[in-house]
C-alpha cells in the first residue's frame, strides 16, 4: 500500500508544467473556496516514472480527488494534451484564421499529432512561442488547470472519493454495445442539453413523459438494474455540482486583481481561450476515436460517411453513445457553461473590444459545435422506439440525421457577426 | 544515418503525404509531413538540415499545413543563423512573420518581423531589414498607429538606399502614400513617393492592387489639395506633377 507522499518521486520534472502548476496553485490560494479547506495537496504526476504500486493505487487518465488524503492527482500527460491544444489553437489570433477549424480533417490532423507524437509536437509548439506569447499560453494552461482542480475540489468538498475530471474515450476502448446503457446515457444527456436550451425542434415528443418515444425508452431502461440507474443519475449530479465548483474557483481566481496586473492579456479573455481550446480538441479526440472504430479510415469517412453509417445501422447510435460520457456533462456543454459565467462576470480589468469580440466568437462557436451532440442525444434517446417501430413494420426505415460541418458552423458564426 | 539516407526517407514521407492528401486523407498527410520534419531535425546541424527544413517548410506552407510550416521555417531560420547564413536567416524569419500574419496572429507576426529587421541590420542585409520594416509598418497601420507606421516605412526607404530591392521599395512607397493621407502630410510627400512608384518602379513586380490603392489614395489627396487651392488649374498642375500617371 502506497501513500500520497510516494507520488513525490514521480512528480513531473517538466519545467513548463512545474511553472504552470505553481501559477495555478498561486491562483487557487487566492480563492475563498481553497482558503476554506483544511488542507490541499496537489501532485502532477508523470506515471511513466511511477512504480507499479504507485500506478496501481493512484493512476488516473486525467485528474482524481482523494478525500482521505486531502489531495488531487493530475496526470502530467493529460496536462500536456491540454497544453498542446492551447498552443496549437494559440497559433492563430482569430477563430476564422485558425487552420484546425477549417474542416474536420484538420482537427483530426491535430488529434493524430496528439496521439502519435505528443512529446515531439508539444516541443515543436513550445519552440515557436515568443516570450510574450509564452506568458499567455502558460496563463491559459494555468487557468485550465485551475478549472480541472476546482472541479476536483468540488468532489473533495462533497466527500466524493476518487472521482475524475472527465470520462474519456481512451484509445482502443470498446464502444458501447448495450441498447439499455446507451439509452440511459442519451436520455440523461438529451434532458440536460434541453434544459440549457440545446434542443432539436420537431423532436419534442422524445422528451414528453408518457409519450410513445419515452415509453419505449423507459421500457428498455427497465431492463437495467435499478441501482445502476440510480448510481449513474447520482454520479451525474455529483459531477455537475463539481463543475459548478470548478467554475466558481475559476471565477474567483480571475478576480484576484493583484495576480493579473502583469499578465499579457486580461485573465477573463485568456480563460475563454483556454476553455475553448481544451474543450474543442477534447471533443474532436473523442469523435476521432469513435469514427475510427465505426470505420478505420477516419478522414474519408468524415461527417457524411458517419451519417450514412448511423443511417445504415441503428446500432451505430448505441456505439456512438460512448462519446457523450457516462457520468459527466457533455464536454462542450461544460465549457460553454463555464465560458458564459466568465463572460458574464465583471472583469477585474477592462477588456479591449477586439478581445471581447474574439471571446464572444469562441463562446458562440462552442455552442454551435454542440450540434452533433444534441442530434446524437435526441436520436439516441429515440433509438429504442425506432427499433420497436422497425420490428412492428417488419422492415427498417431509413432515417438520416444531417450533422453540420465545421466549415458551415464557421460560416454561420461569420453571418452572426454581420 | 547518412544525409543521403535521410534525404531518401524524407522524400518517402513527403511522397506518402502526397498520396494521402490526394486520397483525401489530410490528417494522415499531416502526420507524415511532421515525421518528415522530425527526420530533417535528426540530421547533424549544418547546411543539409537547413536546406531540408526550408524545402519542407515551403511544401507545408503551399499545402496549408501552417502549424508545420511555422515550425519548419523557424527551425530553418535558427539553423541558418548557426551556420552564418544571415541573409537567408532573415528571409526565413520574414516567412514566419508572414505565416503568422496569415493566421491573424499579429503580435507574433510583429515579433518575427522585428527579429528579421534586427538580424538584417546586424548583418548588413538591408533589403531584408527593409522588407521586415515595411511589414511592421503595415501591422502598425492595422493597429491604427499611423506615426509608428510612418517611421517604420521611412526606415525601409533608408535601408533600401543601401541595398535596393524594387519590389520592397514599390510596396513601401505605396504604404507611404497611404500613410501621407492618414497623417495629412503636405501633398509633396505623397507626390515624391508616387513619382518613384509610377516612374522608376513602374515595372517592379508587385500585385496590381498595390498601385491601384496607392493611386486612389493619391487622387484623394490631390483632390483635397486642389479644393483648398482653387487658383490652381487642376489638369495642368496634375500633368506637370506626375506625367506618368496623369
Amino acid at each position: 500500500m502506497t501513500s500520497f507522499a510516494d507520488l513525490a518521486a514521480c512528480e513531473t520534472d517538466d519545467p513548463v508544467l512545474i511553472a504552470v502548476r505553481d501559477r495555478a496553485i498561486t491562483l487557487l490560494l487566492a480563492t475563498s473556496v481553497v482558503q476554506e479547506l483544511d488542507e490541499l495537496r496537489i501532485a502532477v504526476v508523470d506515471f511513466d516514472r511511477a512504480t507499479p504500486a504507485v500506478r496501481e493505487d493512484y493512476f488516473t487518465p486525467n485528474c482524481m480527488a482523494l478525500v482521505q488524503e486531502h489531495g488531487i492527482v493530475v496526470n502530467a500527460s493529460f496536462l500536456r494534451s491540454a497544453e498542446i491544444a492551447i498552443r496549437a489553437m494559440g497559433l492563430s489570433g482569430s477563430v476564422f484564421a485558425t487552420p484546425f477549424l477549417r474542416q474536420e480533417s484538420e482537427m483530426f490532423g491535430l488529434v493524430r499529432h496528439l496521439r502519435d507524437r505528443p512529446q515531439e509536437y508539444g516541443l515543436a509548439l513550445r519552440t515557436l512561442a515568443s516570450a510574450e506569447s509564452e506568458r499567455r499560453r502558460r496563463d491559459e494552461l494555468a487557468l485550465a488547470l485551475v478549472f480541472f482542480l476546482g472541479h476536483e475540489i468540488g468532489h473533495l468538498r462533497q466527500g466524493e472519493e476518487r472521482r475524475g475530471f472527465t470520462t474519456e474515450l481512451p484509445e482502443g476502448t470498446a464502444l458501447e454495445t448495450q441498447l439499455a446503457a446507451a439509452t440511459a446515457k442519451y436520455c440523461r444527456h438529451a434532458d440536460e442539453l434541453r434544459s440549457f436550451g440545446f434542443d432539436l425542434p420537431g423532436f419534442e415528443t422524445v422528451f414528453t413523459r408518457g409519450g410513445e418515444v419515452r415509453v419505449a425508452a423507459d421500457a428498455v431502461l427497465a431492463s437495467l438494474p435499478e441501482n445502476e440507474v440510480i448510481n449513474h443519475d447520482t454520479w451525474f449530479r455529483d459531477e455537475s455540482r463539481a463543475d459548478a465548483c470548478g467554475t466558481e474557483v475559476l471565477l474567483q481566481a480571475l478576480q484576484a486583481v493583484e495576480l493579473w496586473k502583469d499578465a499579457a492579456e486580461p485573465g477573463a479573455y485568456l480563460a475563454v481561450r483556454s476553455l475553448f481550446a481544451v474543450s474543442v480538441v477534447s471533443w474532436f479526440q473523442d469523435l476521432f476515436r469513435l469514427m475510427q472504430q465505426v470505420n478505420e479510415e477516419v478522414d474519408p469517412i468524415g461527417l457524411s460517411q458517419f451519417m450514412l453509417e448511423l443511417m445504415r445501422d441503428r446500432h451505430n447510435y448505441v456505439r456512438a453513445s460512448s462519446v457523450l460520457g457516462s457520468d459527466h456533462r457533455f464536454t462542450l456543454l461544460r465549457a460553454a457553461l463555464a465560458m458564459d459565467r466568465v463572460l458574464q462576470s465583471s472583469p477585474a480589468e477592462p477588456v479591449q473590444e477586439r478581445l471581447n469580440i474574439d471571446a464572444l466568437q469562441r463562446a458562440a462557436l462552442v455552442r454551435l459545435l454542440m450540434d452533433m451532440a444534441v442530434k446524437l442525444a435526441t436520436m439516441g434517446a429515440s433509438t429504442a422506439w425506432m427499433l420497436e417501430k422497425d420490428k412492428t413494420r417488419g422492415t427498417p426505415q431509413l432515417f438520416m440525421m444531417q450533422f453540420e460541418s465545421l466549415a458551415s458552423e464557421l460560416s454561420r458564426l461569420q453571418r452572426l457577426g454581420e | 544515418m547518412s544525409n543521403e539516407e535521410l534525404r531518401m526517407r524524407i522524400a518517402g514521407e513527403v511522397q506518402s503525404a502526397e498520396l494521402a492528401r490526394h486520397a483525401k486523407r489530410r490528417s494522415v498527410a499531416a502526420g507524415e509531413l511532421f515525421e518528415a520534419i522530425l527526420l530533417a531535425m535528426s540530421a547533424e546541424p549544418g547546411p543539409f538540415r537547413q536546406v531540408e527544413l526550408t524545402k519542407l517548410a515551403v511544401h507545408c506552407r503551399t499545402l496549408w499545413f501552417e502549424d508545420l510550416a511555422l515550425f519548419a521555417f523557424a527551425q530553418a531560420a535558427r539553423e541558418s543563423e548557426n551556420i552564418g547564413e544571415h541573409e537567408r536567416a532573415s528571409t526565413l524569419m520574414i516567412e514566419v512573420g508572414s505565416l503568422y500574419s496569415r493566421l491573424a496572429n499579429l503580435d507574433e507576426a510583429a515579433f518575427w518581423y522585428q527579429r528579421a529587421r534586427t538580424a538584417g541590420l546586424a548583418h548588413s542585409c538591408y533589403a531584408n531589414a527593409a522588407s521586415a520594416s515595411t511589414n511592421l509598418a503595415t501591422l502598425a497601420m492595422a493597429r491604427e498607429d499611423w506615426s509608428a507606421a510612418h517611421r517604420l516605412a521611412s526606415d525601409s526607404v533608408d535601408f533600401l538606399c543601401r541595398q535596393p530591392n524594387p519590389r520592397t521599395e514599390a510596396i513601401t512607397r505605396a504604404v507611404l502614400i497611404l500613410l501621407a493621407e492618414h497623417l495629412d502630410r503636405p501633398i509633396d510627400e505623397a507626390l515624391d513617393h508616387a513619382r518613384t512608384l509610377f516612374g522608376a518602379l513602374a515595372k517592379a513586380p508587385v500585385p496590381e492592387q498595390v498601385r491601384k490603392d496607392a493611386a486612389a489614395a493619391l487622387d484623394r489627396q490631390v483632390h483635397k489639395y486642389l479644393s483648398a487651392h482653387p487658383e490652381v488649374d487642376g489638369p495642368t498642375w496634375k500633368h506637370a506633377q506626375l506625367p506618368a500617371l496623369w
